[in-house]
């Protein structure tokens, strides 16, 4: 192995030529008899050297100011610096740890003490330095592979995105629905999502969650491909038997979901379920398919529920006129449509700003 | 000199086989600086200081001479200069510093001479 280099710094001869005797045989020895001199070796030589061993009475310039000169240069970071010195007092040694020195010798010099010293200072360096290039390697590594992460999380929110997306345009395709209603219920239940995160933390919603309610909003009909055309597409009034068969198009939609494989994330499977389950719930227990009160019904699918309603009140149907979204909210808030909790009717008065944009925007109206 | 006469270097205070040592075992460079020695500038150094009373310069004169004497196992001096540099380090002692001074000259004025004799 390649002997490793040390500078030795002294002004008086002697003690140079000790030292040198002392370590000529384990490292290749470099010297210098001031202050001066050693920082010209250091500017020359500075990536070679392993250790200095610096007297601190020199004329020219003394040893505390190398030291200075060295912390200003960020080079006693990479290279410890023994002090030489026949001074034992505290002030000194506090001195010289203070302005950056690593460990200090004594004169007169004992060899093997002198050896072990610097043997310990340049292992010491020599291991920190290392590490601090793997950690550094390591955080190069690391960052890129964050980025390649982030791309990746991305590409698979698309792709869920995208599975919904055709899902949705199947059903609208069969079920007559406007690819602008798909839109309108995604918005809404978007914007009602978070209204409820910013006014009612007892909901736990996390801008995670309203992204993915938003989302599943989409889907909540799904089920009614399941549905016979000649319920599905009855112009008229449906009969109580016809009305039950389209009830189960709650339950016919969890159970497609169920079939789905997603790709990543059960948020978005346990969120699509229940919308697509429990959107004809309502708070007071009368609604379909399981009658649940109250916050038994799980807050995505108490915010879809609303968007549903009011949709379906502001669209024209075959059956009646699109109602102004003032009316539309009023009967809503009186409870025409079946009754909401007092805080979704809360968020959707925080709301309706909002939901008067999206219905001037992509109203059917708009078409 | 390589069949010194230590008992001589011991009634002067130098412990030849501890300087040897320090030097790696290295005898002949030890012998060279021990007869270099005599030739040191530094009690020069220290001595007009303390005529001149700078006893800043006698500080640093001492101080590096007692590395030096240190170094080279010259013991005696080595030790009275260790006491010698503590009284000049504080400025309340500088009498005893003073008063001191001649002892220290002595010794080293005896050290030399016996070294230029071998």
């Amino acid at each position: 192995m390649e002997k490793k280099t040390v500078l030795v710094t002294d002004d008086v001869e002697v003690n140079r030529v000790i030292l040198r005797e002392i370590l000529k045989d384990e490292y290749n020895i470099l010297e210098a008899a001031d202050g001066l001199e050693t920082m010209q070796i250091i500017h020359e030589k500075g990536d070679m050297i392993s250790a200095v061993l610096l007297d601190v009475i020199m004329p020219n310039m003394d040893g505390f100011a190398v030291l200075e000169h060295m912390g200003e240069e960020k080079l006693l970071d990479r290279v410890p610096v023994l002090l030489i010195s026949a001074d034992r007092s505290v002030e000194f040694e506090r001195d010289g740890y203070q302005k950056g020195a690593f460990d200090f010798i004594h004169k007169p010099f004992d060899g093997l003490i002198v050896k072990a010293r610097l043997k310990r200072a340049v292992e010491l360096y020599e291991n920190k330095n290392h590490l601090k290039e793997v950690v550094n390697k390591q955080t190069e590594l690391l960052q890129k592979q964050i980025v390649q992460l982030k791309s990746q999380e991305k590409q698979l929110r698309k792709m869920n995105s995208n599975i919904i997306d055709v899902m949705s345009s199947v059903v609208e395709f069969r079920n007559l629905e406007s690819g602008l209603h798909v839109k309108r219920i995604r918005k809404y239940s978007l914007a009602l999502a978070k209204t409820v995160m910013q006014n009612d933390p007892e909901y736990h919603l996390t801008p995670e969650k309203v992204e993915c309610i938003g989302e599943a909003s989409v889907l909540h009909d799904v089920g009614k491909i399941g549905i016979p055309d000649s319920v599905l597409l009855k112009p008229g009034k449906l009969t109580p038997e016809e009305f039950e068969i389209m009830k189960t198009h709650t339950t016919k939609g969890a159970a497609i979901i169920d079939e789905l494989e997603w790709i990543q994330g059960e948020d978005i499977h346990q969120v699509s379920t229940d919308i697509c389950l429990y959107h004809h719930e309502k708070y007071d227990g009368k609604g379909y398919p399981n009658g649940l009160k109250g916050d038994e019904i799980p807050i995505s699918a108490q915010i879809v529920s609303v968007a549903d309603c009011f949709d379906a009140l502001t669209s024209v149907r075959c059956y009646k006129p699109p109602y102004s979204t003032d009316e539309a909210y009023n009967m809503i808030q009186k409870g025409q449509c079946g009754a909401f909790s007092p805080q979704m009717l809360k968020c959707l008065t925080l709301t309706l700003p909002e939901f008067k944009r999206i219905y001037e925007q992509y109203g059917d109206k708009a078409q | 000199m390589l069949d010194v006469d230590k008992t001589a270097l011991q009634t002067i205070g130098i412990d030849y086989d501890e300087g040897v040592k320090r030097f790696s075992g290295n005898a002949e460079i030890y012998e060279t600086f021990l007869l270099k020695f005599s030739d040191d500038a530094t009690f020069e150094e220290l001595d007009q200081a303390m005529q001149n009373r700078d006893y800043g310069t006698a500080f640093s004169a001492a101080h590096t001479l007692k590395g030096v004497t240190g170094n080279l196992s010259m013991n005696h001096l080595y030790e009275e200069l260790v006491s010698f540099v503590e009284m000049l380090r504080s400025s309340t002692d500088l009498e005893s510093a003073i008063a001191y001074y001649p002892t220290v000259k002595k010794t080293y004025q005896d050290l030399v001479s016996q070294l230029k004799s071998m």
